[in-house]
């Protein structure tokens, strides 16, 4: 019994953080037709700046929190000004994002070794609150992301659904050019987008730093698990993201409990290579990926 | 003899190779020139695939380091002959590359990006989870050293290393160059331009990239081997993200689709990184900022910029006798304003 509820559990508290990766990854890739590499060390860099938040103001940490998500995504405006919108327009220019935001995970992780040092941190709880689940207990920064991530994402697709920026972004991700014509200024709804994904990132960051230590290369496991979670549920759809980065979460609960840390995520990626050999537009998506 | 003019450049190109290492003897200045070899024959096979294919192709490291651990494995529990590593090395990457082409099957652009991406941190995972053969964490030590006949590759400041690089770096630049001009290099830039067209055509897309895929694959397997035997050690690292940034940063710094751009890249790159050796993370932050500053400037890089420098030397040659037209107005309408 005890090992459903573990299982259970971490698929909860996995997908939660997969989630947040996902869902700023997915929303990028649908308005902008690239794929953001540099997500994992941002989300490595507002775990970092929550800490110092923390650590210099002593203000309490979901309000450090709440200043490194603001702080982030000021940088996430810069961000999307010098790596992203400089080579847009460009032939070629998914590759030469790539590339730039490879760098830029190089320039944010090796930053963070000159700022943060190489000694080891962690944030504290989030939270003491604990709830018994059929004989295993959850509390403090778990039971906070299992709520968290979906009230988080589920307020995201609230937003895309019925605010007027929301509209924009919706009208820009189905035909660029007609939402130009509308008179849509795609620069302005690119920031926007580029800006809250890092926000959640950041916030997924603060839960991961809580619940290991943090490392300038603390981002590029949740980075790849967040490849991962495109290829299954479909880049470019919210739903299909949830419904992934849950699934996702189940697999790497299941296969770490049975077949151990080492060789899950070798499953994990296997799947994904089958899921998108058998169906490359995801499973629970329609669109043919052409890129 | 039309085209002596286009091959002129290969005996000058092997006479500098040959003539390096008697101005360079310093053993450290020897390690960089065989450092420089290597990364280039890498930087080149990669910008086969990257370059003029154009496949989101990330998986050329894992081609890498599946040579390497080849040659590890061969070397230290089969007692082969060491240089029949390198060849065995070469085709067991190849092997891989049939492994990791399945995802270019059905998928574009950045899906493949990420699914090669994911291959390549892949090979790590199984690497350590294969502990028993690989060494784990611990990687595989005492890579037995390339001799020839009495004399070892490493005598002399490692002089038998720096011509195996050599040689090797010039085939491959000889293979790129005669690829790139052939109908199957022709045939991946149509494909790359304009697909539809191409396939309309009779392009096999498939067949097309399979075949640059493993010829990619290939060579970078013999540069794994030829990285186990150097360094006679072979850890995971040789997945790792900094090989990745650094490779990348010399195909697009020397140019990107170009052939010979990334030998420049390779060059300027491994002199600035050995030169901030001792700066610990300022290195990266260095060799990032160079990647975004030629992004930014020169999209096509050095390649870019030396093309556009010789065509603007041949305009002004030929604008010399007749008077200059075009330039004038402009700096006058500058003065007016």
């Amino acid at each position: 019994m005890s090992g459903i509820s573990v299982i259970a559990t971490s698929t909860l508290v996995l997908g939660g953080l997969y989630l947040l990766m996902a869902a700023g990854l997915t929303l990028i890739w649908s308005t902008l037709r690239v794929f953001n590499f540099g997500h994992g060390a941002l989300l490595m860099f507002g775990a970092y700046l929550t800490w110092t938040l923390l650590n210099t103001t002593g203000l309490p940490l979901i309000v450090s929190l709440a200043g490194a998500v603001v702080a982030m995504a000021a940088l996430g405006a810069v961000y999307e000004f010098l790596l992203v919108s400089p080579f847009i327009k460009r032939p070629n220019g998914d590759m030469l994002v790539m590339v730039a935001t490879l760098a830029a995970t190089m320039l944010l992780q090796s930053g963070a070794q000159l700022i943060w040092g190489p000694e080891l941190k962690q944030l504290p709880p989030f939270g003491g609150a604990r709830v018994d689940v059929a004989g295993s207990v959850v509390q403090g920064t778990q039971l906070v992301t299992i709520v968290l991530a979906p009230l988080l994402v589920g307020l995201l697709a609230l937003v895309l659904r019925r605010s007027s920026i929301g509209l924009t972004v919706r009208a820009l991700e189905q035909n660029r050019e007609h939402a130009q014509l509308l008179g849509i200024p795609p620069r302005r709804v690119y920031l926007f987008v580029v800006m809250v994904a890092v926000g959640f990132a950041t916030v997924a960051g603060a839960l991961l730093g809580s619940m290991q230590f943090m490392s300038p290369a603390m981002g590029s496991d949740p980075l790849l698990r967040a490849f991962v979670v495109l290829a299954f549920g479909g880049a470019g759809s919210l739903a299909g993201t949830i419904a992934g980065a849950y699934a996702i979460g189940l697999l790497e609960a299941v296969t770490t409990y049975y077949f151990g840390l080492s060789w899950s995520p070798v499953l994990v990626f296997l799947a994904m290579i089958v899921i998108m050999l058998v169906k490359p537009e995801g499973l629970l998506h329609t669109r043919v990926r052409s890129a | 003899m039309a085209k002596f003019g286009t091959w002129a450049g290969w005996p000058a190109y092997a006479i500098v190779l040959a003539v390096l290492p008697l101005v360079v003897t310093d053993p450290h200045g020897r390690l960089l020139l065989i450092l420089i070899t290597m990364y280039g024959v890498l930087a080149l096979s990669w910008n086969l695939t990257l370059g003029f294919a154009g496949i989101f192709n990330f998986a050329q490291i894992g081609f890498f380091g599946i040579g390497a651990y080849t040659t590890g494995i061969l070397v230290t529990r089969t007692g082969v002959e060491p240089w029949l590593a390198l060849p065995v090395s070469g085709v067991s990457a190849v092997l891989a590359s049939l492994v990791a082409f399945l995802p270019v099957l059905r998928l574009r652009g950045i899906y493949v990006g990420l699914a090669t991406y994911v291959f390549s941190q892949l090979c790590i995972y199984l690497v350590l989870g294969q502990a028993g053969l690989t060494g784990g964490s611990n990687g595989i030590v005492g890579i037995p050293r390339l001799s020839l006949g009495d004399m070892s590759l490493r005598a002399d400041g490692r002089i038998g290393y720096y011509f195996l690089g050599a040689a090797l770096l010039f085939a491959v630049t000889l293979l790129v160059r005669v690829l790139t001009r052939s109908t199957l290099g022709r045939s991946l830039l149509a494909i790359r331009d304009n697909e539809a067209l191409a396939t309309s055509r009779g392009i096999s897309r498939v067949r097309q990239h399979l075949i640059v895929f493993m010829i990619g694959a290939a060579v970078a397997g013999v540069a794994g081997s030829f990285n186990a035997f150097l360094n006679g050690v072979v850890s995971t690292d040789i997945f790792g993200f900094g090989y990745l940034t650094l490779l990348l940063s010399m195909i697009f710094l020397g140019g990107s689709g170009s052939v010979y751009g990334p030998i420049a890249g390779a060059v300027v790159v491994t002199v600035v990184s050995d030169a901030l050796q001792d700066a610990g993370p300022w290195r990266d932050v260095v060799i990032a900022t160079l990647i975004l500053v030629v992004l930014w400037t020169a999209p096509k890089g050095l390649a870019g910029l030396a093309r556009s420098a010789v065509t603007a030397l041949r305009e002004r040659r030929g604008r010399a006798d007749r008077p200059p037209s075009a330039s004038e107005p402009i700096t006058h309408v500058k003065e007016l304003s």
